[in-house]
C-alpha cells in the first residue's frame, strides 16, 4: 500500500513538469511575433516592447522558462496583460463557481445515475431498461449547452420554475445558490448521469451472475437485500473510474456551460482572455485544471485500494 | 513456413501467403490484405451501424446538394422579415437578420461534417507516427512520448483547445487544428497499443531478420496491420469533433463568420433566445443525430475488430 502510494505520488511529478511546459509553451505557437499579437491591433511600438519585456522575451529561451517555473512553483502566476492584477487572484476569484458547479454535477450524476443504472441491471431487458439504454445514449451526444439552453427554454422561462441565469454567491444565501445551480448542474451532468448509469448497469449485471450472489439469494436473502449488501459495492468499481475520467471532461464543459447560465466561472474568465489574447491569464487558467485533474486522479486510484483490496498488493 | 501465431486464429481459406514462401528463405512477407477484410466483412454485419451510416451519406448529400435543395439563399438577409415563426415563408422562422433558417442549416451541414476532418487529420499526422515510434521503438523514446500523451489527456479537451486558439489566433482551421493537437495523445495511444501487439508477431521477426530497416518495418508491416483500431478510434474521434466543434464555435472561438456551422448556428439562436426560440432546437437535434450516429458506427466498427486486437 505504502509503496503503491509512493509510486502514484513520484509518477505525478514529470505530468506536472510537462503540463507545465505545455503551459509556458502556449506563448511561442503564436505565429509572428508573440509580443505584437499579445499587444493587440492597434498597439503602439511602446506598448510592444512593454510587453515584450514583461514577459521575458528578450531572454534566452531556458532562462525564459526558469523564471516562469519558479514563479509558478512559488505561486507567482504572473500578471494580467490589461490590468495588473495578478492571474493568481483572478483564477481564485472565480474557481470557486466552476468547481461548485462541477462538484454539484458529480453529485447528481451519482444521485441519480446509479439509482437508474442499479434498477435498470436487477430488471434487464424491462420497458426501463430499454428506456434508460437509449436516453444514455442521447445524453452523451448532446452538447451540455444545448441541454442547458433547452432547460431555459422551457423550465425557465416559459414555465418560471427556475432562474434562467445569474449567480448568487453560497455564502450570501444557500438557498438560492442550489436554485441558481441547479439548472446548469443538471446540463453539465446529463452526459454523466448517462454514462454513470450505464456502468453502473453492466457492473450490477455482471456482479448478479457471479456465484455469491446466487449462493446469497439461494440462502433466501431477498433481492432487494442482496443489492444492498452485495452488488453496490463491486458495482461502484466502475463508477468510480467513470468519475475519474470525466472530471476532466465535466470541467472543460462547466467552461461552455457557465456561459449559458452567465455564470462567473474559469469559462467567462477564459474567453474574455482569448477575445483579449491575454496570455498569462489563459496559461493560470490551463494549469489550475491540469493539477485539478491530476489531483483527481490521485484520488480515484486511491478509492481503487479501498474498494478493491487487491489492488493493493500490486 | 510462419507458425501459427494468434493472428491466425481465424481460419480463413483465403490465405495464400504461406504456399507461396514455403521453402526459399522467407522474403519480405507481404501484408496480407486479411485484417482489413475480415474487419470489413464483420462491420457489414452490424445492423443499427449500417443504418447509421447510411444516414451520414444520406446527411453528406445532402451538404453536397445543400444549394439545390435550399429555398433561399442561406445569405441573404431580410430584415423586415426578422424572427418569423416557423411554418409559413419559412421552414424553421427567419433569424435577427431575417435569413431562412432552414437554408442555414443545410449549409452548415457542409462546415459541421467538414470541419472536424481537418480535426482528425491532424490528429492522425500527429499520432500515428509518434505512436508507432513509441511503440516500435520502445525505451526511453516511448516513455518520453508516453509522458507527453499522459499530460495533455490530463488537460480538459475544451480548455486546451481554446487555449490552442487563443496562442494561435481565431479562425475556422486554427480551431480544428487545435482540436486535433487535443486529440492526438488519444490517437496515439491507441496506436501504441496495436503496435505494441503487431510488434510480438512473427512477421515482424521474418521481416527484422532479414536485415529490413525500421521504418520500412513500420510502413510497410506494422501500419497495414493496425489500421483497424486506428479507424475504431477515428470515427469516436469524429463524433467528439461535432460536439467539440458545436462548443468552440458557441463560444465563439470556433468556426468563424461568415462560416456558418451549426455550432454557430446555436450561438446565434442562444443570443435570440427570448425572440425567435425556435433558431436553437434544429441544429441542436441535427447535431444529437451526427453524434449518436457516429456512436453507433463506432460500437459496430469496435464490435468488428477481431479477437487478436480487441484482446489488448
Amino acid at each position: 500500500m505504502g509503496l503503491f502510494l509512493l509510486r502514484r505520488i513520484l509518477g505525478l511529478f514529470p505530468i506536472l513538469f510537462f503540463a507545465a511546459m505545455i503551459t509556458f509553451l502556449l506563448v511561442y505557437l503564436t505565429p509572428g511575433d508573440p509580443a505584437i499579437a499579445m499587444a493587440g491591433e492597434f498597439a503602439t511600438p511602446e506598448r510592444i516592447a512593454e510587453i515584450r519585456e514583461r514577459m521575458g522575451f528578450n531572454d534566452p529561451f531556458l532562462h525564459q522558462f526558469w523564471s516562469w517555473a519558479s514563479g509558478v512553483l512559488s505561486g507567482d502566476l504572473g500578471t494580467s496583460l490589461f490590468n495588473t492584477t495578478p492571474v493568481w487572484d483572478l483564477v481564485l476569484n472565480r474557481l470557486p463557481v466552476t468547481l461548485s458547479l462541477t462538484l454539484l454535477a458529480v453529485l447528481l450524476s451519482v444521485v441519480i445515475g446509479v439509482p437508474l443504472g442499479l434498477l435498470a441491471g436487477v430488471r434487464q431487458n424491462s420497458l426501463l431498461d430499454r428506456v434508460l439504454t437509449i436516453l444514455a445514449s442521447l445524453g452523451i451526444a448532446t452538447p451540455h449547452f444545448w441541454i442547458g439552453t433547452m432547460l431555459v427554454l422551457f423550465l425557465a422561462l416559459q414555465m418560471g420554475l427556475l432562474p434562467a441565469t445569474g449567480f448568487v454567491p453560497i455564502r450570501e444565501n444557500p438557498w438560492e445558490w442550489f436554485l441558481h445551480m441547479l439548472l446548469p448542474a443538471i446540463a453539465l451532468g446529463a452526459g454523466t448521469i448517462a454514462e454513470i448509469a450505464r456502468q453502473t448497469r453492466s457492473g450490477t449485471i455482471q456482479v448478479l451472475e457471479r456465484d455469491h450472489i446466487r449462493t446469497a439469494r439461494a440462502m433466501g436473502l431477498r433481492p432487494p437485500a442482496v443489492v444492498a449488501k452485495h452488488v453496490v459495492k463491486n458495482a461502484a468499481i466502475p463508477v468510480v473510474t467513470v468519475l475519474g475520467v470525466q472530471v476532466a471532461h465535466l470541467l472543460g464543459g462547466a467552461v461552455v456551460v457557465e456561459q449559458v447560465f452567465a455564470l462567473p466561472g474559469l469559462g467567462q474568465l477564459l474567453i474574455t482572455s482569448v477575445l483579449q489574447r491575454d496570455i498569462p491569464v489563459i496559461q493560470g487558467v490551463v494549469l489550475l485544471t491540469a493539477v485539478i485533474v491530476v489531483l483527481v486522479s490521485l484520488l480515484v486510484d486511491l478509492s481503487y485500494t479501498y474498494l478493491n483490496p487487491k489492488v493493493r498488493q500490486t | 513456413m510462419s507458425t501459427p501465431s494468434t493472428s491466425s486464429s481465424a481460419p480463413s481459406p483465403t490465405t495464400p501467403v504461406p504456399t507461396s514462401t514455403g521453402s526459399v528463405p522467407p522474403p519480405a512477407p507481404e501484408a496480407s490484405p486479411g485484417p482489413m477484410r475480415r474487419f470489413l466483412r464483420r462491420f457489414r454485419r452490424q445492423r443499427l451501424a449500417m443504418i447509421a451510416l447510411a444516414f451520414l451519406v444520406v446527411l453528406s448529400v445532402v451538404a453536397a446538394l445543400a444549394p439545390v435543395l435550399s429555398p433561399y439563399d442561406p445569405a441573404a438577409t431580410d430584415v423586415p422579415r426578422q424572427f418569423t415563426p416557423p411554418g409559413g415563408a419559412f421552414l424553421m422562422g427567419s433569424d435577427d437578420l431575417g435569413r431562412d433558417a432552414f437554408s442555414r442549416l443545410l449549409y452548415g451541414t457542409r462546415i459541421s461534417l467538414v470541419a472536424p476532418l481537418i480535426a482528425l487529420a491532424v490528429a492522425i499526422g500527429l499520432g500515428v507516427p509518434f505512436g508507432m515510434l513509441a511503440g516500435y521503438v520502445g525505451g526511453w523514446i516511448d516513455w518520453l512520448i508516453s509522458r507527453i500523451a499522459d499530460t495533455f489527456m490530463s488537460l480538459p479537451a475544451i480548455i486546451l483547445a481554446i487555449a490552442l486558439v487563443a496562442a494561435l489566433g481565431p479562425s475556422t482551421v486554427n480551431a480544428m487544428v487545435a482540436l486535433g493537437i487535443v486529440y492526438a495523445p488519444r490517437l496515439l495511444r491507441v496506436v501504441r497499443g496495436a503496435v505494441l501487439v503487431v510488434r510480438e508477431e512473427t512477421y515482424i521477426e521474418a521481416a527484422r531478420s532479414v536485415g529490413l530497416s525500421g521504418p520500412r518495418i513500420m510502413g510497410v508491416h506494422v501500419l497495414p496491420n493496425i489500421v483497424p483500431p486506428i479507424i475504431v478510434q477515428l470515427s469516436l474521434m469524429f463524433g467528439f469533433a461535432v460536439l467539440a466543434e458545436a462548443s468552440l464555435s458557441f463560444l465563439g472561438v470556433g468556426v468563424q463568420p461568415p462560416d456558418a456551422s451549426w455550432g454557430v448556428l446555436l450561438r446565434r439562436g442562444f443570443v435570440n433566445l427570448y425572440e425567435a426560440p425556435w433558431l436553437i432546437v434544429p441544429p441542436g437535434i441535427a447535431i444529437m443525430l451526427v453524434v449518436l450516429s457516429v456512436q453507433l458506427i463506432g460500437d459496430g466498427l469496435r464490435d468488428s475488430l477481431g479477437q487478436e486486437i480487441r484482446r489488448q
